[in-house]
């Protein structure tokens, strides 16, 4: 650990050393003192802070509202440091450092560190003041009604969208750093009162595992940290802060890192992904309805390819008469079997997704017509797929998108093939037995300890949170909290309360 | 916090062990347990309820009482090291049990489902997902089963309420259960018993379940659970099906198959019963190999490879069993010892546990005497007897089957339907593909040798005999036979006479009988074409308060039969044959015994519809059913008169769908038909036919 020194050109070059080559950044001695003779240096990165708050909090306030309590000091005079301290800094948020290596950080961080002549510490002053879009409006997760703000690559305007709507003394932010290259800034924010210990201590020691050179993005950080061996998303991802409130307000913890404009809710669960923001704005019938639709369209995403498979190939007795006919007659002919040409087409359909997303909106939109009627319909008169698998593929994907969460939607459009190749060659033997391959799977999935299929498996007496899963009941009706949160904070509302509400 | 530690709750515990239970025995013990008790099965299977819950709380509380950790600790508290040799041939047994329970399982997998696979293939995918799912520990195990078993089990009971309706809980009784000689109580008690086979794991799981002062609670909802299941099963498939259980293999997938689900989407409500049993199988093969590693672990044997190696021996035993020994009679060895353990080892603790002096001093050798008897006892119970039948895949779909003979071989013109140009079902193209054989069965199948498609039945819905066809009561019962052993026909068959010989079938495969504009949609439609080119329809039959009826019946072309048949009328159907004055002579026919007529015919004409109405009232002295032979297997005709014999063919029930009754029409019937017909061809007029049988029986 490197330690400032008392000489002052020492620490200096120390430092314009270790940014050699650095041309953004700006470094620019200032003399202050009676005789103009106490040399003070001060190091930011140009645009990575805000040059309004340099300037009237660190330059205002040194060289014109302290110029006459410094233009009686001499060089080498203890005060010198206390006046700049206290009274040439205009801001609260500075705090003293002498290691070299953290005042690096802090202005590789937006800082700016100021180094003052015969003193072996520096000022770090919060600059922070990067370009950046401000607080945007949510993107991915819209609801019709409800807050719009979404969290931005600002690390701090996202831990402030949490706290502004948490006004409570419990709500804690550890803050670490990550990467050891990027040092990225990353917050823990949890409910003192709420969290369980045991899983933010797993949390705080699987973060100080991560050994990364670079993290751009909590991305990472799930896949390292949380998202081992299954293909399901085992961290709950949002870029709205009224869900990561929720979260917390559950005993969950929420990461906050800096250039990411989501954060990772921990622990989660499967039931998690099919609820949506806007299932707690609207009327709970209505999102009891919705979610029931989420889930048959999940179903139908994962299992529908591998029903229609098991239907044409093995067991066409299963469903009625005039419906078989029309399907066994409309791929009359297709010159390859139902799996072959299922995958194909499907196959055409990932592609066209895939090339849709790098394209933009106007031509996207373009390219969608196009694939529809090329992939569609030409291919069906030409004979190379057959309507029915045409409108099985496209149920389908339009299933895959009512999924609320793209992680799982993702998931489980990936798991279709496991699905698919099964049937397609072991008709319903083999579809069942790829049903109990991923049940078995998920079933042994946790998320700190919460079983990921939880409240579908696990409940106890103890734990039965059956109210706000396939089902939401209104919300005077949910009177505890889930799993997550520490015994004896279990509840989240008094009965009374319901009274108050039917009177 | 819900973390892992290696134990599974009440919901997960109860579950597991149903799953472990449930298994193929559900398929099975209908049949066989209704063949040894007739329609007393269910009490059996209360009485064997009672007794594992005898059983089983015997073990929870010397285990309780024992402050011993797991089933090894146990045993060897009470046994010494004799317990070392208990427990691995409990292990045995749990493999041999296993190996059994895959072995059955693929066959029939082959059988029902996957013709086109051989065994090996399917055992060896089977198998690797079993391990996949075994290595994972018991909280995975407990999770699985809490997940599946509610939406596998909603399904089944919204299917048992569905058939709720059709069934007639007259039917089981009177129970017989008092007249029945002793081999038969002792059968069926042992069948009854063996139905909780695996129920026995519940002695190496119970230390894993998370509350050992709730193990008590939970096996008693275990075996409740499953009682009220299989008696369920029991008593609906029995009242459906009574008599015609003894030639079902399984009652439970007909009694799916019999319902009718709105809009009648799905036609094989079966792959349900399919979806329940290979699941449950899944679980019943894992636990054996789950619980002997858990046995192995708890001897001290932390071998990492111990799974793998049980795996692999099932598997290698398995198909060992399906190359070289004979099934039934392993099944026998295996579940026999199954009970065995189940029944001696709580037993054997009680007589240990107890402080009488006499048990103190012998106790050891109490114990082993009473496994040897029990043993020796438990080998003498019977298993089912499995029929081989075969399932064909393929898109070729045969629409309509001609039945006819010729130089004494039997020829079958089968009517595909020609999918290639398929527009509608109206107007497709059919072509037909003529099989000879010696019986019906060979005749199908050397169907293979006159074409490569691979044929598929299920969507068969009308079979047409050739009149002196069906005259012949021996090729009738050998067409019949054949369409009842085989699963994959249709359960909603039409069957109809015709006059039409094999060769006219064949001249007019391709022009009147593509040509049919109308596919018939109700019995009339049928009816109206079946007038047109010369076939015979064989209608419905209803039958309350001693009174038979037929609603829409039809004659025969040439006037000289009436045709009925009941086709879903179940209720009915089993009605008349409780009415029955012996009860050996059930569900195998109908048989009017002489009779006298009463016919009243009205007609009337609206716009170009003709409304025929007749109704005939029958006097017969008696209703009566042919019955199979127990000696020899042949339906015995003994009962009937000869007078009747020529004029009256019984049908042969085939399934739940289609029993027939043949009838000489009246001389007068025949005269007033006949000019019907005669005018309503001549002006191309619809007839809209409505004919009421009634048939009586006369005052003694």
């Amino acid at each position: 650990m490197q330690k400032l020194e008392l000489n002052f050109e020492q620490n200096v070059n120390t430092i314009k050393n270790y940014f050699s080559d650095c041309g953004d950044l700006v470094e620019k001695e200032l003399l202050v003192g009676k005789n103009l003779d106490i040399r003070l240096h001060i190091f930011y990165f140009d645009l990575l802070t805000d040059r309004t708050l340099i300037e009237k909090s660190i330059l205002d306030g040194i060289m014109i509202s302290t110029k006459e309590a410094l233009c009686f000091l001499e060089k080498d005079d203890p005060e010198v440091y206390n006046k700049i301290k206290y009274q040439g800094i205009l801001t609260a948020d500075y705090k003293e450092d002498d290691d070299i290596q953290n005042l690096l950080n802090a202005v590789l961080g937006g800082d700016t560190v100021l180094l003052i002549e015969g003193v072996d510490k520096g000022l770090v002053i919060a600059t922070k003041g990067f370009p950046n879009r401000g607080i945007p409006t949510v993107e991915n997760e819209i609801v019709i009604e409800g807050a719009r703000d979404s969290f931005s690559e600002v690390f701090r305007f996202n831990t402030v969208l949490i706290r502004r709507r948490i006004r409570d003394t419990n709500l804690k932010t550890l803050q670490t750093t990550v990467g050891k290259r990027s040092k990225t800034d990353i917050a823990i924010m949890y409910m003192d009162n709420l969290v369980q210990k045991d899983t933010l201590t797993e949390l705080l020691d699987r973060l100080n595992s991560v050994d990364i050179d670079t993290v751009f993005d909590l991305n990472y950080l799930s896949e390292i940290a949380f998202n081992r061996g299954t293909i399901f998303p085992m961290t709950q991802k949002t870029e709205r802060p009224d869900k990561a409130c929720s979260a917390i307000l559950e005993g969950r913890i929420v990461l906050v890192m800096d250039n990411t404009p989501i954060v990772l809710i921990l622990p989660t669960i499967f039931d998690v992904f099919m609820q949506s923001a806007q299932d707690y704005y609207d009327n709970y019938l209505v999102a009891s309805f919705v979610r029931v639709l989420r889930y048959t369209a999940l179903f139908i995403t994962l299992l529908l390819p591998a029903i229609y498979l098991c239907v044409t190939i093995y067991h066409p007795s299963m469903i009625s008469r005039e419906l078989i006919y029309r399907i066994i007659s409309s791929r009359k002919e297709v010159p390859y079997p139902p799996l072959i040409e299922f995958l194909l087409m499907d196959f055409a359909f990932e592609l066209l997704k895939e090339a849709s997303l790098r394209l933009p909106v106007r031509i996207g939109s373009t390219l969608g017509i196009v694939g529809g009627l090329i992939v569609g319909q030409s291919s069906v008169e030409a004979g190379l797929v057959s309507p029915i698998v045409v409108i099985i593929v496209a149920l389908s994907a339009i299933a895959s998108f009512a999924v609320p969460n793209i992680a799982l939607s993702n998931s489980i459009r990936m798991l279709k093939y496991l699905f698919i190749i099964f049937s397609g060659i072991l008709g319903f033997f083999g579809f069942i037995i790829s049903l109990l391959l991923t049940m078995t799977h998920l079933v042994s999935l946790s998320s700190f300890g919460v079983p990921y299929l939880y409240p579908f498996v696990g409940t106890t007496r103890e734990y039965t949170e059956f109210n706000d899963t396939i089902l939401r009941m209104p919300h005077n009706k949910m009177l505890k909290r889930p799993i997550f949160t520490k015994n004896g904070q279990k509840t989240r509302q008094k009965e009374h309360a319901i009274e108050h509400d039917k009177q | 916090m819900n973390t892992t530690n290696n134990k599974i709750t009440l919901k997960q515990y109860v579950f597991l062990l149903v799953l472990d239970v449930f298994s193929t025995t559900f398929l099975i013990l209908p049949k066989v347990l209704y063949e040894s008790s007739e329609n007393s099965g269910f009490i059996f299977i209360i009485i064997s309820s009672v007794i594992t819950l005898l059983l089983s709380t015997i073990y929870v509380q010397i285990f309780l009482r024992s402050n011993c950790q797991t089933f090894s600790d146990l045993l060897y508290k009470y046994l010494g090291k004799l317990s070392t040799i208990i427990i691995f041939l409990f292990i045995i047994k749990n493999v041999l049990f296993v190996m059994y329970l895959l072995t059955y399982f693929i066959t029939l997998v082959e059988v029902i489902l996957l013709s086109k696979y051989n065994f090996i293939i399917l055992s060896t995918i089977f198998m690797v997902s079993i391990y996949f799912f075994t290595i994972r520990g018991i909280e995975i195990r407990g999770r699985l089963a809490e997940v599946t078993f509610p939406i596998l089990f909603i399904f089944l009971v919204l299917f048992f309420v569905i058939a709720s309706q059709d069934i007639s809980l007259r039917n089981i009784l009177p129970i017989t259960i008092l007249e029945m000689d002793k081999p038969s109580i002792t059968k069926s008690m042992l069948i009854s018993q063996i139905a909780f086979s695996g129920f026995e794991y519940s002695f190496v799981l119970a230390p894993y379940f998370i509350s050992h002062k709730k193990m008590q609670r939970a096996n008693f909802f275990a075996i409740s659970l499953l009682m009220l299941l299989f008696v369920t099963i029991q008593v609906f498939t029995t009242s459906l099906f009574n008599k015609q259980m003894l030639i079902e293999e399984y009652p439970v997938l007909l009694l799916l198959n019999s319902i009718s689900l709105p809009l009648d989407f799905i036609e094989r409500q079966d792959a349900l019963v399919f979806t329940v049993w290979i699941i449950s199988s899944f679980f019943t093969v894992s636990s054996g190999i789950f619980y002997s590693n858990l046995l192995l672990v708890e001897q001290g044997i932390k071998n990492k490879s111990n799974l793998y190696l049980l795996n692999i021996s099932v598997l290698v035993g398995s198909i060992l069993i399906h190359s070289f020994f004979d099934i039934d009679r392993f099944a026998k060895f295996v579940f026999s010892f199954n009970v065995l353990f189940f029944v001696s080892i709580p037993i054997i603790l009680l007589i240990l546990y107890l402080p009488n002096k006499f048990f103190t001093s012998h106790k050891r050798a109490v114990s082993l005497l009473l496994v040897f008897a029990l043993s020796t006892t438990l080998t003498s119970c019977v298993s089912s007897d499995k029929n081989n039948t075969s399932f064909s895949n393929g898109v070729g779909f045969v629409e309509k089957i001609y039945v006819d003979y010729k130089d004494d071989n039997v020829v079958l013109t089968l009517n595909v339907i020609d999918l290639s140009n398929y527009t509608d079902m109206n107007n497709s193209e059919r072509r037909n593909i003529v099989s000879e054989g010696k019986t019906v069965l060979q005749a199908v199948k050397n169907v293979n040798l006159y074409t490569n498609e691979k044929l598929e039945f299920m969507h068969t819905r009308e079979i047409y005999v050739n009149q002196n066809f069906y005259k012949e009561k021996k090729h009738m019962t050998d067409l019949l036979l054949t369409i009842n052993s085989h699963n994959e026909i249709s359960r909603k068959i039409s069957l109809f006479t015709t006059k039409l010989k094999y060769s006219d079938i064949e001249r007019l495969s391709k022009s009147e009988v593509i040509n049919r504009t109308n596919y018939p949609k109700t019995i009339s439609d049928v009816f109206y074409q079946s007038v047109n080119y010369g076939e015979t329809l064989i209608s419905n039959l209803t039958i309350k308060n001693d009174v038979l009826s037929v609603d829409d019946a039809t004659f025969f072309v040439d006037y000289e039969y009436l045709g009925i048949v009941n086709s879903n009328k179940t209720k009915s159907y089993n009605y008349l044959t409780l009415q029955s004055q012996e009860n050996e002579y059930l569900s195998d026919g109908i048989v009017i015994k002489d009779y006298k007529t009463k016919e009243k015919f009205t007609k009337s004409k609206y716009e170009d519809v003709i409304y025929y109405n007749l109704d005939i009232t029958m006097y017969v002295d008696d209703f009566k059913a042919e019955y199979k032979n127990k000696d020899n297997g042949d339906n015995n005709y003994s009962n009937l008169s000869d007078s009747l014999k020529n004029e009256l063919l019984m049908g042969y029930d085939y399934f739940n769908s289609v029993s027939y009754l043949i009838l000489n029409i009246p001389e007068k019937l025949k005269k007033e038909d006949y000019s019907l017909y005669k005018e309503a061809y001549a002006n191309n007029i619809t007839i809209r036919p409505k004919i009421n049988i009634k048939i009586k029986k006369i005052a003694k």
